[in-house]
């Protein structure tokens, strides 16, 4: 089951796994670490919401119960629980995409690049603005977006932090 | 006069820890290689007296090493050194033409003598 | 799995823990001891979401052990401390090591490999069963994305869940903060219980 329930304590920080999709408001973080993975932020300046999906894979397999874990059914769960269930306006809508690195350089797969063109792909058909695209290279990603003012920091391993 | 020894295993640390073991026991270190392939090029090329195989490398074993070099070469002496220490492997080793076979983490004076012992 | 065939293979699982220990030991030249501080099957988000509030810089070495019974090991440690095994796999003073180099990786190649190998040898010795390492693979990043790259098989994963094998180090006189981690496939696990009873094991 997707978890809905916003995380609003306090000085706590979300942590978003594999395959999962949360939500915060202000004053909370979302924050994950990826490698091949790619990490949808979606966010609503005016609610200062957030939702970050971390996806492993660019297609599901049949009855995939994790609906966080494959780019074809998490952005449009990510971006339906959020204009739907959660009442964001889609035009308030941005979305930011970190991460889809080639972790092992002898893969003749490169799954990182695959994540990250289907999840582009799949929110521009959902129509919504997409405001970042940091995607690729070799190293591990941390991405933290702060709820209240949606800006996200990114690290990308042996780089300076920046933000988005 | 000291007898030249090719070092072979992928893994830089354990070249430089051999060579440190066999330099300070007489031998001499006359080329190092970091799978199968690198091993036959070396061995054509400089003629040792003494091959150190590992086993588990990448692009071509140490099995497929040893395989080449006697096969241009099979009075070739090599000693497989290496982490696997299985029945199945062994005893290809041996058949294939090994001299012997050390298992890591592996004890200097064991090294020490198996090369004594193939170059007597 | 039923309880009592996790409880069989979590017995293989130390005893080839057990036999890592001993190699590890050995090629440190240190007293030392790998426990098992986890043997459980676990969900992949909650799995990674946990690892990375622990995130740290850190060098890991990935190895798949191929053969009838494929199971992936990843042996993980701080950057810090990676400086610190490389001494004494040199058989030098700790300290001495001063910057992470080619010698640092491949000191975490080699320890993962002969870690690796030991725990081969063990399933091969002990359950009959066809299995080697394979070269190791070698990552600097997070210690969170390292760990995510491992999980990312679908071979391994029943229902999103992995059956993982965490490890704690405790070396003598040195405190290090490194971990095995070990992912039996699900073709390993059946494999392994096929040839445990077929030992007689249970």
């Amino acid at each position: 089951m997707t978890n809905i329930d916003l995380y609003k304590d306090i000085n706590k920080i979300v942590n978003v796994g594999i395959a999962d999709i949360k939500y915060a408001s202000t004053p909370m973080h979302l924050r994950t670490n990826l490698g091949s993975c790619v990490a949808l932020i979606m966010y609503d300046k005016t609610m200062q919401l957030g939702g970050m999906v971390h996806v492993m894979l660019p297609k599901a397999f049949k009855n995939e119960a994790k609906v966080g874990k494959c780019a074809d059914t998490a952005v449009p769960e990510i971006i339906n629980n959020m204009t739907k269930k959660m009442h964001c306006k889609s035009k308030n809508l941005v979305a930011k995409i970190f991460g889809g690195a080639k972790m092992l350089a002898s893969a003749t797969n490169d799954i990182g690049k695959k994540n990250a063109e289907v999840v582009v792909k799949l929110v521009k058909e959902h129509g919504i603005r997409i405001h970042t695209i940091k995607t690729g290279g070799t190293k591990g990603y941390v991405v933290q977006l702060d709820t209240e003012t949606g800006i996200v920091m990114c690290r990308i391993f042996g780089q300076e932090i920046e933000f988005f | 006069m000291s007898k030249n020894v090719l070092i072979v295993d992928d893994a830089t640390v354990v070249r430089l820890l051999l060579r440190s073991v066999l330099e300070r026991n007489g031998f001499n270190v006359v080329g190092e290689a970091a799978n199968g392939n690198e091993a036959f090029a070396k061995y054509k090329e400089l003629s040792p007296d003494l091959v150190t195989m590992d086993i588990t490398m990448p692009e071509a074993s140490g099995i497929d090493g040893l395989k080449m070099i006697l096969g241009f070469d099979p009075q070739a002496k090599i000693i497989m050194i290496t982490a696997i220490d299985q029945r199945k492997y062994l005893l290809e080793a041996i058949k294939s033409g090994a001299v012997d076979y050390i298992v890591k983490p592996f004890e200097d004076d064991r090294v020490i003598s198996a090369l004594e012992k193939a170059l007597a | 799995m039923s309880e009592q065939e996790l409880k069989v293979i979590e017995m293989i699982s130390r005893m080839s823990i057990d036999r890592a220990s001993q190699v590890f030991s050995k090629t440190i030249k240190a007293g030392s001891k790998i426990e098992i501080v986890r043997f459980q099957r676990v969900d992949i988000s909650e799995i990674s979401e946990e690892v990375s509030k622990e995130d740290k810089e850190a060098t890991g070495a990935i190895v798949q052990l191929s053969g009838e019974a494929p199971t992936k090991l990843l042996f993980i440690v701080n950057l810090k401390d990676a400086l610190k095994l490389t001494d004494l796999f040199l058989r030098r003073e700790i300290g001495e090591t001063k910057a992470f180099d080619i010698y640092v990786e491949s000191t975490i190649q080699e320890i993962g490999n002969i870690l690796a190998s030991s725990i081969a040898n063990v399933f091969a010795k002990g359950f009959n069963v066809e299995m080697s390492p394979e070269p190791p693979v070698v990552l600097s990043d997070y210690s969170s994305s390292i760990f995510n790259t491992v999980l990312m098989d679908e071979d391994y994963l029943t229902d999103n869940k992995i059956l993982l094998v965490e490890t704690k180090f405790f070396v003598v006189r040195t405190a290090f903060d490194c971990m095995l981690f070990l992912m039996p496939s699900v073709e390993a696990t059946k494999v392994l219980l096929e040839r445990s009873f077929a030992n007689n094991f249970s």
